[in-house]
């Protein structure tokens, strides 16, 4: 029986939607002939020919800009970014150009915006970054982050579907390593919708309120507080913007207790936004302090036993969820 | 000694919230100075000291309700000891705590330097916002309960605890402000809001906010009818849910304007392909009903004849890019319309495990927002009474709604003879103002067609 | 494209309403009623009035320098740039954008951001897009020259050259506003990219059109990008920067209007155009006066409108973020 990855899943969501949608069309460097750099576009170019796979310079603002200017005129491009930690290149071009076109004269931008982000790979630096809170914080831009290999595809088609700007955050640790039966994927929802989170373990301690490769690391915790009582809830948030808000809240007048986990950094990440949402309009449903479980506050390092210390590990979110339940 | 009344505010204000102290029990107040605030249905307002003098009781605390006239302070006499609301001090001896249960007033300034467990000796003077909303409700006494948290916390575990406990029954008061689910542990972990007040008429409101999850089991006495006894007739308020189905079907009813078309359709051949196929898809848990098929050969209709997937907007006609069908469902003392979104999208089983799935959920309250909002056309299926058609109300801002009768068998003239053949009877209500006549009945030509031709696999 | 009479007084009519409606703008500006930083480049109006009147209607246009010409000619009524300018209500943007940045799709307008070359690329993306898409039409960045000093531009260029794109770029030379764009003959730049390229006498609107033409041609005949360098002749500097305040270091700052005995005839291009046609005898004094007289009313007749056009209401327009807000 075989198997479909997380990598083979986004491959085929855009193989689909480019099937069956001639307006959709895909650049960015090395996407073409070479099949991307993670080979996740491979054979795309033999099928769909150059006029719809591009092949670009190694110019990120420039390629989405012209992104932009292509969704204006009816096309659906979707953007490789080769590694994500280079959107920073195209900051100017997506938080100025494609946030804001809609809301200042009317003209909707729909591109996706697409790479592999995250650590846990020996890549350093330049090469595991999570950049998502620079967009969170961008009105007019969607944020949405698959965890597992159904949503990879049916987010990837709801993103290509949308009619704003969406970034889609790739793992780069789960392309290969993340998988599912064929058939299992065949009975999975083509579409996810982009807002929705999912409950991914049932529990009713603590609720861990996670993203991406980190639900793994969250569902293994769960695993290892089971031994000891400790039910962990774990919401898989699958976009972060929009945010399902009421997920969250019903998990917390549930459960009173919560732990946030996320790969990035700390300060200014997607913990802090959310524990102020609850905060706000949760107060009288928390029995303990919300806790936050993130990378420090450093660039990603490079050696192993560095970056291991870098990223949040099974260990530090069961160490967290004993002191919050002993609270 | 004076006593603060809530005032009455308007002729037809009959209660009022505290929404502020501005003082504590034991502050000096001037005549007139501002005291506390309140907020009723009309206003909000300060309510001003009647007299000067020291506030010796606090009788409703911030965020309570009360009737007007009630005593919600006093100024002058002794100093009360403040109170958790409605708990008689008398009661403090009947419970289980530990030790020292005398709340002890707080000392502001205490020289003393911290000792190595503060916390412990003060039992339930350390919480959590949760476990003061529980007390609040189940007026409770934080100081009678022993707290198994961190430094003696008391925690939600032991509110439960307590409440779950013989003894509570006789420690709590009989008047909480209002039933929580926490009340009657154990809450099941995995219920979701329920989804009330659906119509078809247009997506319902919003569930009440998740944090407040489902009162499990008895009705709050405040909730029930006023008493029957005037007359002979029975009174009782609707309910939410019919409330709003009420006020949707007069909507749509002003909205759109309803012409019905009534169709018949030899159905015979998804009879014997129903009654084939049934026993191969309850292998994969799915009960197969006829309503999957009736929403695929809609759906492909809807595709030949876009303006029935599409809605008014001013003058505006608006297509709907999805095809997300609405299945009413009827339930005890009302209906609810979970929609399929993007039925288009799904295989054959793909809608009959969604047409069950929403089916089910619908009846054991389970749906989710979304789950009925969004919907582009709509079935009704008024047919398992026995009636043969109905002309069904548009659910708005659809233009369209389908109701199919129950299927019977009935002699039909075939090819000059006389078959036995099962028909249904199709009714399709649609907005008059964007939908012709030829335009309806050509719709409901192409459904009929594709039923009776049926020619899709389903396996 | 030959022009006759009437188109060329027509033209003429643009010059002198670009120019009005400028000074018009300016003097809101001096009395604080318009807020928006305005960067006005009165002085360009052949290159506006011109780029913009060779395009057809179907091709479009993106500009950076806020000469309102190029919106002019593409139907945009005087009364809805004031509006824009002063935020108010009904202004194309609904107030939720000031600058003459403004863009319509339907009349093939893009908005740029107040950056001066972010739209190079997006540019590049519609050529693109129309190519793609088998249209035959045209697009067209208009820039001022220190835009060729960002990446944007070179990024954008680059591309549309790789690409061989109907892209054609506008770049204008003001001896009297540049920002040191530190090279004489912007256009050998584009030989670089092996794009074809020219001077053009920025200041001669009959020279501007031609031009343009000509680059339309090769754009549809499949021949790539063409990058034209408008040359202002005239060194006077009509108003400051950052603001549409006089120059302030230029002697004897004043009003256009006012500068009767000051008309730098042979290098202002609308008074040199103006002059060409009163020589060719293609204009009388009398179609002058009635021609200036309509301009002049077209600019009191908007100004009348914002006039008592009321501000937008005090709101967060939230909705106008994204095509749909989820609920």
């Amino acid at each position: 029986m075989s198997e479909v990855t997380y990598l083979e899943a986004i491959r085929q969501a855009m193989w689909d939607e480019m099937e069956r949608d001639e307006r959709v069309v895909l650049l960015g460097e090395d996407v073409g002939l070479y099949g991307g750099a993670f080979k996740v576009t491979a054979g795309f170019v033999e099928k769909f020919g150059t006029q719809r796979i591009i092949d670009t310079p190694i110019s990120e603002e420039g390629f989405t800009g012209v992104a932009i200017g292509a969704a204006f005129n009816g096309l659906r491009p979707i953007v490789e970014f080769q590694f994500i930690d280079f959107i920073a290149n195209a900051f100017n071009m997506i938080t100025n150009f494609a946030a804001k076109s809609r809301y200042r004269w009317g003209a909707g931008v729909p591109i996706v915006m697409r790479g592999p982000t995250g650590g846990g790979v020996r890549a350093g630096p330049f090469h595991s970054q999570n950049p998502e809170m620079h967009f969170v914080h961008t009105p007019g831009i969607k944020v949405v982050v698959p965890a597992t290999v159904a949503d990879a595809r049916g987010l990837m088609k709801s993103a290509i579907r949308d009619e704003d700007p969406v970034l889609y955050l790739e793992h780069k640790k789960l392309y290969r390593h993340i998988k599912v039966a064929a058939e299992e994927l065949e009975g999975q929802e083509e579409l996810v919708p982009i807002g929705k989170a999912a409950i991914r373990r049932r529990g009713k301690h603590i609720v861990v309120i996670t993203y991406g490769a980190m639900l793994y690391t969250a569902l293994e915790a769960a695993e290892v507080l089971a031994g000891e009582s400790i039910e962990l809830e774990v919401i898989d948030l699958r976009s972060l913007v929009p945010l399902d808000k009421e997920c969250i809240l019903e998990a917390v007048g549930r459960i009173n207790k919560v732990i946030l986990l996320h790969e990035d950094t700390r300060t200014g990440g997607m913990a802090g936004e959310i524990a102020a949402i609850i905060v706000e309009e949760a107060f009288d449903d928390l029995d303990g302090p919300i806790l936050r479980v993130t990378a420090p506050d450093t660039p990603v390092p490079f050696a192993a036993s560095l970056e291991d210390a870098f990223i949040p590990q099974v260990e530090d979110v069961v160490r967290a969820a004993r002191e919050l339940s002993a609270y | 000694m004076t006593d603060i009344i809530m005032p009455q505010m308007g002729e037809s204000i009959a209660e009022g919230t505290v929404t502020k102290w501005y003082k504590k029990v034991g502050d000096h107040v001037e005549r007139d100075e501002p005291l506390l605030e309140i907020s009723t249905d009309k206003v909000d307002t300060e309510i001003p000291a009647p007299v000067a003098g020291i506030l010796s009781a606090i009788k409703v605390q911030e965020g309570e309700t009360v009737e007007i006239n009630t005593v919600i302070g006093v100024i002058g006499g002794e100093v009360q000891k403040e109170e958790a609301p409605a708990a008689p001090s008398g009661e403090a001896e009947s419970t289980p705590a530990s030790g020292a249960t005398q709340p002890i007033p707080r000392v502001t300034a205490d020289p003393t330097p911290a000792s190595p467990e503060p916390e412990a000796s003060e039992p339930g003077l350390r919480s959590s916002p949760l476990v003061r909303k529980m007390a609040r409700e189940h007026g409770l006494d934080l100081s009678q309960l022993t707290g198994t948290g961190r430094g003696g916390r008391v925690t939600k575990h032991d509110i439960e605890n307590f409440l779950a406990s013989p003894s509570a029954a006789e420690a709590t008061p009989v008047a909480p402000v209002a039933p929580t689910p926490a009340a009657t542990p154990p809450t099941p972990a995995a219920t979701p809001p329920p989804a009330e007040a659906a119509s078809p008429a247009t997506p319902p409101p919003l569930p009440p906010a998740p944090t407040a999850s489902p009162p499990p089991l008895p009705p709050s006495p405040a909730a029930s009818p006023p008493p029957a006894s005037q007359g002979r007739d029975k009174v009782e308020p609707m309910s939410k849910m019919r409330k709003s189905i009420a006020e949707h079907m007069l909507i749509s009813r002003q909205t759109s304007a309803h012409v019905t078309t009534v169709f018949e359709a030899d159905v015979s051949r998804i009879v014997a392909l129903r009654n084939e196929a049934k026993p191969i898809f309850e292998r994969d848990g799915v009960r197969l009903t006829y309503t999957p098929f009736f929403v695929a050969a809609v759906l492909r209709a809807l595709k030949t004849f876009p303006l029935l997937n599409a809605s008014i907007d001013g003058d505006k006609i608006v297509y709907h890019r999805d095809h997300n069908i609405g299945i009413a469902v009827a339930l005890e003392g009302g209906l609810i319309v979970p929609v399929i979104h993007d039925a288009d999208e799904k295989s054959f089983l793909g809608l009959a495990r969604a047409v069950n799935d929403v089916g089910e959920r619908a009846r054991t309250k389970k749906l989710m927002p979304a789950e009925v909002q969004g919907g582009t056309f709509t079935l009704t299926n008024p047919g398992p009474f026995g009636g043969l058609f109905g002309t069904p109300i548009i659910n708005q801002p659809q233009v369209a709604i389908l109701g199919i009768g129950g299927i019977h068998k009935r002699p039909v003239v075939v090819n000059d003879g006389i078959a036995v053949r099962s028909m249904v009877y199709l009714a399709l209500s649609f907005d008059h103002r964007l939908i012709d006549g030829a335009l309806g009945d050509q719709f409901m030509a192409d459904v009929k067609r594709r039923l009776e031709g049926w020619d899709e696999k389903i396996l | 494209m030959r022009l006759g009479k009437r188109q060329l007084q027509e033209l003429l009519y643009y010059m002198v309403l670009t120019r009005r409606l400028e000074e018009a703008l300016a003097r809101l500006h001096r009395e604080q009623e318009l807020t928006t930083p305005l960067a006005l480049r009165t002085g360009l109006e052949a290159v506006g009035v011109g780029a913009s009147f060779a395009l057809t209607p179907k091709d479009a246009i993106a500009s950076s320098l806020p000469t309102v010409g190029t919106l002019l000619l593409r139907g945009v009524k005087p009364e809805e740039i004031v509006l824009q300018f002063l935020g108010k209500e009904t202004s194309p943007s609904q107030g939720r954008d000031g600058l003459g940045y403004f863009g319509d799709l339907a009349r093939g307008i893009v908005a740029t951001t107040g950056h001066p070359a972010t739209h190079v690329s997006v540019m590049a993306g519609m050529a693109f897009a129309y190519r793609s898409q088998k249209q035959e039409r045209v697009a067209l960045a208009l820039i001022p020259e220190e835009a060729v000093a960002t990446g944007d531009f070179h990024e954008g260029i680059n591309f549309a050259a790789v690409q061989k794109l109907p892209l054609i770029i506008v770049v204008v030379r003001y001896p009297s506003y540049g920002m040191d764009s530190g090279v004489t003959q912007l256009y050998e730049r584009a030989k670089a990219y092996g794009v074809a390229s020219l001077p053009v006498d920025g200041s001669d609107l009959v020279q501007v059109v031609q031009v343009v033409e000509t680059a339309m041609e090769r754009a549809r005949a499949e021949d790539g990008p063409t990058l034209i360098e408008a040359v202002l002749r005239s060194s006077r500097r009509y108003f400051g920067n950052e603001s549409a305040i006089p120059a302030p270091f230029s002697a004897g700052a004043h009003d256009i209007e006012d500068d009767e005995g000051a008309k730098d005839v042979d290098n202002d291009p609308a008074w040199r155009f103006e002059k060409f046609l009163l020589q060719q005898d293609w204009l009388s004094e009398a179609d002058r006066s009635t021609l200036v007289a309509r301009a002049e009313e077209a600019v009191s007749d908007a100004l009348r409108t914002a006039d008592s056009t009321p501000a937008p209401k005090a709101q967060h327009s939230e909705s106008a973020v994204y095509a749909r807000v989820e609920s």
